[in-house]
């Protein structure tokens, strides 16, 4: 059973308990800003600036509530807060069309993890202000104990990451979005596949998708250890045991990160194919790869789907694909394929609905 | 002391030129000691929270100490808008610090710049012309200057002659994949010497300063005259300590010596640069604190 669709049962359009949450939304705003702006004044932070240089026009709110930038050359608004209880505040982005579609749509994007999380963050960044100059919503965030949010990342597992993508969810909905779509790069595939099942007919692009977890953190910790000790014979010994490395340590090191025993445990046997049981939503896959060939293990699975009777849209963008480590490659190399054919694919598929 | 959480920060955009810029601040947990910290990235593309939360966790701890600290995206980085197509060494984004500190409460008169690779290059930078930055906490800086992509490429070829008949690179040539690398990186030498742009470059004293790291330890020195205190981080395994070493057989250390401040060197074991290993960033982490508490503030770290 998809885990995190009993932590938000949101009826959308015309629900009470929507216009209810958006009262409270607006209310904690209020109380927050006044508060927060009362304390800035007596830390005695600089009046506000106003950008009028260049084409966009910005401002900010030195709140905790949320900082704002406004480009009417795109005509988009940004909005960076944190959400959530104290101690467990998840870091958010919108990215918010001046003039939206009718009816209004958005998108929740769910990131991923260790080194993907900020390989893509640019490429994720530029997608959403490309898909709000298109009058769809964006939503971004941090999963707690990642990122700028709060959390211990030990604590980190796949149920809290579900519930912060539900919590992204509930902000997303507070703009008056009727439709909503999803996307997940890498591991945050899972999580968005997941937040989709309560929602029928939503679409959902996958960027390079994980699908399955334990093939996620088998190659992450193979590709650290080859890294390190390339072409010993050590590395292939323990390349092969990463669950035993897990038992000892309570953690494996994928790339400067840690990947910790509650996650591997909470996503045990995860697979992309699990969340996708209902075949009305239309599905993008978009996927890197220099010969033009799409993985193997994305070949099968978009076969598999297909055979359900999901309406599959495969993308593939020229590029080589290095996920575990940093490297001097620009990121717009890949990017205007990727975010053009993915924006296209979601305002198309958005509107249709 | 208090370790700051996410209700202590504020995300804010600000104005750099054209570009708007983003950033959070960390307010200080115990009483404000006055010195406000910039945390800065190395190039890559590596947005404010750094690697494994890296200056996410560092601007926590600080807050406890009674600092502000902001950590940013540069321009084309992140949240911030604009676009960077290079990082160069030699064209640091001294704008985007300036523009940052404006954003620091009034009570903040002095400032202390933590960067790695790049970003210490910013900073080491920005330092030449902000006379409130009083500190500068420097993580695998490179001492050459060069492109992003250009580290190996960029070296002289006394140091090719000298590695290509070491016994290790000899054996290596038995491994096709190692010698294919070779023949790659010797392909980019020649063609950086034989372009006739990179050899009318080459013969440009000014380029050649920056090619064998003199404006590096200019800068350097430049900071230590002015009283500025300087942590120095390198790894064993980092190739800008190979060249630091270089640069202080050549007369750094000379330079270092007259000063009444000479900049602190931690040498961690493994690669600083990139900070891809959790023990190296958690080492770093901890030189900082201690750095910034005994050195900057004054106070005992004792056991951290």
């Amino acid at each position: 059973m998809p885990l995190a669709s009993v932590s938000w049962q949101l009826h959308f359009a015309g629900s009470t308990r929507l216009r209810l949450l958006m009262l409270r939304q607006q209310i904690c705003g209020i109380r927050d800003l006044t508060r927060v702006l009362w304390r800035e004044r007596s830390l005695g932070y600089p009046s506000t600036p106003n950008n009028t240089g260049g084409e966009a026009v910005m401002m900010h709110l030195r709140s905790n509530a949320r900082a704002q930038r406004i480009d009417h050359q795109s005509g988009i608004t940004e909005m960076a807060r944190f959400i959530g209880h104290e101690g467990a505040k998840v870091f958010s982005v919108s990215h918010l069309p001046i003039q939206p579609t009718a009816p209004r749509s958005g998108l929740l994007l769910c990131p991923s993890l260790c080194v993907d999380f900020i390989k893509n963050y640019r490429r994720e960044v530029e997608f959403a202000r490309a898909l709000a100059a298109r009058g769809i919503a964006v939503h971004r965030f941090h999963y707690r104990g990642t990122g700028n949010s709060d959390g211990d990342p030990r604590s980190v597992t796949f149920e809290s990451m579900c519930v912060d993508a539900g919590m992204a969810i509930e902000y997303l909905m507070g703009n008056d979005v009727q439709h909503i779509a999803f996307m997940g790069t890498r591991w945050g595939a899972l999580v968005a596949a997941n937040a989709a099942t309560p929602v029928p007919g939503a679409p959902i692009a996958f960027w390079d998708p994980v699908i399955a977890a334990d093939s996620y953190f088998r190659e992450g910790y193979r590709a650290t250890l080859m890294s390190t000790l390339a072409g010993s014979k050590q590395a292939t010994r323990a390349a092969t045991s990463y669950q035993a490395e897990l038992e000892r340590h309570g953690s494996i090191e994928v790339s400067g990160y840690r990947i910790w025993k509650r996650l591997v445990d909470s996503s045990n046997e995860l697979d992309l194919s699990t969340f996708l049981s209902d075949p009305s939503h239309p599905l993008l896959l978009v996927q890197f790869g220099v010969r033009g060939q799409a993985s193997r293990s994305h070949d099968s699975a978009v076969d598999q789907w297909r055979q359900m009777g999901f309406q599959v849209t495969l993308s593939l963008v020229s590029g080589a694909r290095n996920t575990w480590f940093l490297d001097d490659q620009e990121p717009a190399a890949f990017l205007s394929d990727q975010v053009n054919s993915t924006v296209a694919w979601v305002h198309t598929t958005l509107l249709a609905v | 002391m208090r370790i700051a959480t996410a209700t202590d920060e504020q995300p804010i955009y600000f104005s750099s030129g054209p570009n708007a810029l983003f950033g959070i601040i960390t307010n200080a947990t115990s009483k404000p000691n006055g010195i406000g910290i910039l945390i800065l990235q190395g190039g890559a593309w590596i947005p404010s929270t750094g690697r494994n939360q890296l200056s996410v966790r560092l601007a926590r701890r600080l807050a406890a100490y009674g600092f502000y600290s902001m950590r940013m995206d540069y321009r084309g980085v992140g949240e911030s808008t604009g676009a960077v197509t290079n990082f160069r060494l030699d064209r640091p984004f001294v704008d985007d610090v300036r523009s940052a500190m404006d954003c620091f409460p009034a009570s903040v008169s002095k400032f202390v710049v933590l960067g790695t690779c790049f970003g210490a290059r910013t900073a080491l930078a920005a330092a030449e012309s902000m006379s409130q930055i009083c500190g500068l906490g420097l993580f695998a800086p490179p001492v050459r200057d060069f492109a992003m992509g250009e580290a190996v490429t960029s070296r002289p070829l006394s140091w090719y002659m000298s590695r290509v008949l070491r016994p290790r690179t000899v054996s290596r040539l038995f491994d096709r994949r190692k010698r294919r690398s070779y023949a790659h990186l010797a392909q980019a030498k020649f063609r950086s010497i034989v372009r006739p742009a990179k050899r009318k470059v080459a013969r440009n004293p000014a380029e050649r300063r920056k090619r064998n790291g003199s404006v590096f330890a200019g800068q350097l020195s430049g900071a230590l005259r002015r009283g500025t205190r300087v942590l120095l981080v390198y790894g064993t395994r980092d190739s800008a300590y190979q060249d630091y070493q270089v640069a202080v057989r050549q007369g750094l250390e000379a330079i270092l010596a007259s000063n009444d401040d000479p900049p602190e060197l931690v040498v961690l074991d493994g690669a600083v640069h990139g900070l891809a290993r959790t023990a190296i960033q958690d080492q770093v982490i901890s030189a900082s604190e201690r750095w910034l508490a005994e050195v900057i503030v004054g106070v005992d770290f004792g056991d951290g």
